[in-house]
């Protein structure tokens, strides 16, 4: 009994010991908070596996799912960058859950961080809060290949207060919008999907096919309004640039007409049973409800090769009827810009990594598809896809993830996709309409407080209102005077003035 | 002094320990007063006195959310303590070994089930379409489906049985403990003198407890300001219509400061809740230390 | 004749606590039943006790994956047991001097370790500290000993049972006899207060059993090093995130790979069934510890 209590003990004090001996004894500023400048001198490499020698370590986080052949692609990528840049690159994954809180630590604390994806509703944080590096120098002495790519305009877009924090991804932006259904309820009841305009057209369409199939939900999705992007959302909903972004004028959206009357559409859905009953608070995504069967449709945003990739996930066959046009907005083009941590050693690298990014179709393929032959092998029609005997859930390395990396437009197109997908992508963003705002992002940092208020009232009331939950004469009412009682004509003064003033520098 | 240093010594690892944990990162109090920039690292940053409070009070919700923190805890306490200490009694007094092991683990259940997992459950209990209430219970009633997640006044009542189930066994299990360690001479003397069970629960077993008890007490009352996240937020699944009887303090800084995520804000928000914690505490046990000094906490 | 006369108090006490166990066990029953309904029923028609369609794809799933889930076991059955033996360690060689009345600086002490409950520096400062004066990223100790290996809660409960249910004069006794302070904590104190530290160690097993956060903050490369919790939650965020308004579009295909609901209803089974069989045999230390009598002598 008593050896045993004395094992314990020695225990403890083994382990306190080997613990305290780890105390990193070349840092300085035992505060372990980033210093000034001097801090980049500290050695803060502990989770480095490649060589040292004279190459600049870089560290590239991107959100992505866990890739068992990771390792084997960043070595690949090496080969690429050591000759290019004399730079290493260590690539960091993180999950769709964590990324936000891994994030929020790494740029708090003094991990290594180099280049990373940035979400556009956590940019004005980062900025305000000094995490990001402005990168408009930077820009024209190391960026000229992301001018080529993006344009003059769009390089640009990621600024906010003068500060450039971030480059948008090439990717599907002005999305038109399209209610998605199932082709063979469609087919089923002879519905004319051309006479489909806007999502009022629905209501006959529901009535119908309600009627013939009573235990079905006609439409699911927890965000049908939002879904339609009627307006600038000046990245988030207080104070919006109505009537489809064509104002210069900043309004509450929750006393706007057009969302009056979509609400009340969506409630006279509720009542008559066309919309889930949990619709607010259920957790499934809508392709997952119409792949179990019970569901009819959903609004979605549409891409080239949309329908093929809904098709794969629901397992149905679909049909789709376009109801909007394509908006351009920041917030919609600033979806997840790559941007410069604080913690980088070396900008000047980082951001000639970075146009090597989006100017380089070999690294872009090797990152989002893997290695030629390994990961993916080509077809007959020029598109790619898996090698024999693998498949999505076998597959060793495939990040899919274009819409997220710099410059999808380099890379391979998957099977089922049409080859010139890219070229179609691009076409689509063109022809959508442009916010009068598009290129604004507003600094609310000095707003703080109303919008902490603002949005625990808008997440009271805007999923029930999306979905037709509540009663809108009466709720509506509520929602706006707490609205307006938690600070929402300063915000809309603020976005205005702000608006005011870059409209005026950027005549 | 010399005899008391081998106890000093066995404080020392626990000591040293706490300063490590919980002593050090306590600079991080700092950020509630500053606009924290981190270029310029935490020292550097600018001081800004009380701005990163305002939030908290200047809102419409401030009172909404202090009454339903206070008020929820407040139950919770007054729930636990109760039902904790019967069941510890009736468990203590079982004599048949199996069903004691039984009840036993019954009350550590809970303990495994995650509060996601747990808002699962209640979903399908309360779901509006699906949901084993609507669909199988109510109807043996002839009662209407209810919807739920969309009226705020059942709210209370369903928290309040859902944190109970969760976190009745901690108490319990400590109730018991402590029931166990009672000296059985004085049960033995008790029942020699003809007290019945009821006379010897209230005269042995409840006064053995009452340190347990008020070491409870005074500790929860530390945390009142505090609330479990995941019980105020996922099992009402985030359900805006159900904020006004959901809503508490942790639940608001997170939906609030999720988008704009400032540091200083959250912590501001860590700050107020641990400085009202701190001062009932103290007055908690100046009181108690003025009743019965040996069992203040300190 | 023999009548034995069932005692009101007995019936009370055994219907609620049969009632009470029912209503323990429910939750668990549904959470088992909904890792085997197929998939597309339990969207359809809700989680249900008598499923219309089994299915045991889910289970099926997790083991294509079982390699990663046993390792993660091990892991989190590592961290948990070496966890509790510390915190069991470190708070009971607290309790015990702090239990004694006339300890200098009793009051002082008292107030150290409480305060800790009170105010904490928050998740920022705490991550700030561990990884750059101590380097703790990516080793297992970084799960074993941030925020978990000792609190005050556990301190001042035990310190309590010490207090109640110990009588200083055993100690001095003791003392009397030539016993010295540690050998007084390990042949008196610990075997005395049994039932609180099997009490206390369960709390904290269980709590490291069921953590997922240290691993999410610390854990960056050494993902070898997950447990259980941090999988299952992993998984579950994941979706949570998927689904959530604006990345609904991008999703698309990421869909297919993240697991469907039944699936976490099976994770989430899979990851407390070792405790379950744990239970029957953690039972007999609950009972009561060496009477007084026996140490008296």
């Amino acid at each position: 009994m008593l050896k045993k209590m004395f094992s314990v003990v020695l225990l403890v004090v083994v382990f306190v010991v080997s613990t305290v001996g780890c105390v990193n004894n070349t840092n300085d500023s035992t505060e372990g908070t980033q210093g000034d400048s001097s801090q980049t001198e500290n050695d803060q490499k502990d989770n480095n596996s490649t060589s040292e020698e004279d190459y600049y370590q870089l560290t590239m986080a991107f959100i992505a799912n866990e890739q068992e052949d990771l390792e084997l692609v960043e070595e690949a990528i090496n080969e690429l960058t050591r000759e290019e840049l004399g730079i290493e690159v260590d690539l960091l994954q993180l999950g769709f859950g964590d990324y936000a809180d891994r994030l929020r630590l790494m740029l708090s604390g003094s991990d290594s961080l180099d280049v990373f994806p940035i979400f556009f509703q956590q940019a004005g944080t980062y900025v305000n809060a000094g995490q990001l590096v402005d990168m408009s120098d930077l820009l024209e002495s190391h960026g000229q290949g992301i001018i080529d790519v993006l344009g003059e305009d769009l390089a640009r877009v990621g600024t906010v207060n003068g500060f450039l924090y971030g480059f948008p991804a090439q990717k599907e932006s002005g999305s038109p919008k399209a209610v998605v259904m199932r082709k063979d309820l469609v087919d089923k009841y002879n519905i004319d999907v051309e006479s489909i305009n806007s999502l009022s057209d629905m209501t006959d369409v529901y009535a119908t096919i309600k009627a013939g199939e009573p235990g079905m939900d006609m439409l699911v999705g927890p965000d049908t309004i939002d879904r339609l992007q009627l307006v600038d959302n000046l990245y988030d909903y207080f104070g919006v640039l109505a009537d489809f972004g064509q104002t210069t004028e900043v309004t509450n959206w929750f006393e706007d007409d057009v969302f009056i009357e979509y609400a009340r559409l969506l409630r006279e859905w509720y009542v008559d049973g066309y919309v889930m009953p949990d619709a607010a608070t259920s957790t499934e995504s809508a392709s997952n409800l119409v792949k179990a069967g019970n569901a009819f449709s959903y609004v979605s945003q549409t891409k080239p090769g949309f329908l093929v990739q809904e098709e794969r996930v629901t397992g149905y066959e679909l049909e789709i009827a376009q109801i909007e046009e394509g908006l351009l907005m920041s917030s919609g083009v600033n979806f997840f810009n790559w941007g410069i941590a604080n913690n980088s050693e070396n900008p000047e690298k980082a951001m000639e990594f970075l146009n090597f990014a989006y100017t380089n179709a070999d690294f872009m393929n090797l990152i989002n598809w893997g290695i030629e032959g390994v990961h993916y092998e080509f077809n007959d029609d020029g598109t790619i896809g898996h090698p024999e005997g693998i498949d999505a859930t076998s597959s060793t390395y495939n990040l899919n993830i274009g819409w997220q990396l710099p410059n999808q437009y380099l890379c391979h197109v998957w099977e089922g996709n049409p080859t010139d997908i890219w070229e179609r992508t691009q076409a689509q963003n063109d022809e959508a309409v442009p916010s009068m705002g598009l290129g604004f992002v507003p600094d609310t940092s000095t707003v703080a407080n109303e919008i902490t208020a603002l949005s625990n009232v808008r997440n009271q009331y805007i999923t029930a209102l999306n979905t037709g939950s509540v009663d809108v004469d009466s709720v509506l009412e509520d929602f706006n005077s707490a609205l307006y009682s938690a600070g929402l004509q300063k915000v809309i003064d603020e976005k205005q003035r702000q608006l005011d003033e870059w409209l005026m520098s950027n005549q | 002094m010399k005899k008391w240093l081998p106890l000093y010594i066995m404080m020392l690892p626990g000591t040293l320990y706490f300063i490590i944990n919980n002593y050090i990162p306590m600079f991080g109090l700092i950020i509630a007063f500053k606009k924290m920039d981190f270029s310029k690292g935490i020292f550097g940053s600018e001081w800004v006195g009380f701005r990163n409070f305002e939030f908290l009070f200047s809102t419409s919700d401030a009172f909404v959310i202090t009454r339903n923190t206070l008020l929820y805890n407040i139950a919770f306490i007054i729930i636990n303590m109760v039902l904790g200490i019967t069941l510890a009694i009736f468990i203590a007094d079982v004599t048949q070994r199996h069903l004691k092991k039984i009840y036993q683990s019954a009350i550590l259940l809970p303990f495994l089930m995650s509060m996601v997992i747990l808002g699962y459950i209640v979903y399908a209990f309360l779901s509006m379409q699906n949901g084993i209430v609507n669909n199988s219970i109510l109807p043996i009633f002839g009662k209407d489906p209810i919807f739920w997640y969309n009226e705020a006044k059942h709210w209370p009542y369903i928290l309040i049985i859902a944190n109970t189930w969760k976190t009745i066994g901690y108490g319990c299990l400590i109730y018991i403990a402590a029931i166990n360690g009672i000296d059985p001479s004085l049960f033995e003397a008790a029942r020699i003198d003809g007290a019945n069970k009821i006379k010897q629960i209230f005269y042995i077993t409840i006064p053995s407890l009452v340190p347990t008890i008020v070491t409870l007490l005074i500790m929860s009352i530390g945390r009142i300001f505090y609330s479990d996240f995941g019980l105020f937020y996922q099992v009402p699944r985030n359900a805006g219509l159900l904020y006004p009887t959901t809503n508490v303090v942790d639940t608001y800084v997170y939906r609030g400061l999720m988008e704009l995520g400032n540091v200083g804000m959250a912590s501001a928000a860590g700050f107020y809740q641990s400085i009202v914690g701190f001062i009932l505490v103290l007055s908690a046990n100046m009181i108690i230390r003025k009743v019965s000094k040996e069992n203040a906490l300190f | 004749m023999y009548k034995k006369k069932i005692p009101s108090f007995q019936l009370i006490a055994h219907t609620v606590l049969i009632l009470f166990t029912i209503a323990v066990i429910l939750p668990f029953i549904l959470l088992f039943m909904s890792s085997i309904t197929e998939e597309s029923t339990l969207l359809v028609n809700g989680y249900s006790f008598f499923p219309e369609k089994f299915s045991l794809e889910a289970y099926k799933f997790i083991f294509m994956s079982s390699n990663k889930i046993i390792r993660a076991y091990g892991v989190t059955i590592f961290v948990a047991v070496v966890g509790t033996t510390m915190y069991l360690s470190l708070a009971s060689l607290m309790a015990y001097p702090l239990s004694l009345s006339k300890l200098p600086f009793r009051r002082q002490i008292m107030f150290f370790v409480f305060f800790t409950m009170l105010f904490n520096g928050g998740l920022v400062p705490t991550y700030i500290s561990y990884t750059t004066i101590f380097n703790i990223k990516d080793t297992i100790q970084a799960l074993i000993i941030p925020t978990f290996m000792l609190n005050a809660f556990g301190i001042i409960i035990i310190r309590t049972y010490f207090a109640s249910n110990i009588p200083e004069t055993l100690y001095e006794a003791a003392q009397i006899d030539g016993a010295s302070h540690f050998r007084i904590f390990f042949t008196i104190v610990l075997p005395l207060g049994k039932p609180i530290l099997v009490t206390m160690g369960t709390f904290t097993g269980i709590t490291y059993w069921n953590d997922w956060t240290n691993g999410l903050y610390y854990l960056n490369k050494r993902t070898d090093f997950y447990s259980i919790q941090n999988l299952l939650n992993a998984m579950i965020r994941d979706l949570q995130f998927l689904t959530s308004g604006p990345m609904a579009s991008y999703a698309g295909e990421e869909m297919l790979r993240v697991p469907a609901v039944g699936v976490q209803m099976a994770i989430a089974f899979v990851a407390i069934l070792p405790i379950l069989m744990l239970f029957p045999f953690l039972q007999k230390y609950y009972q009561k510890g060496i009477s007084l009598g026996a140490v008296k002598g």
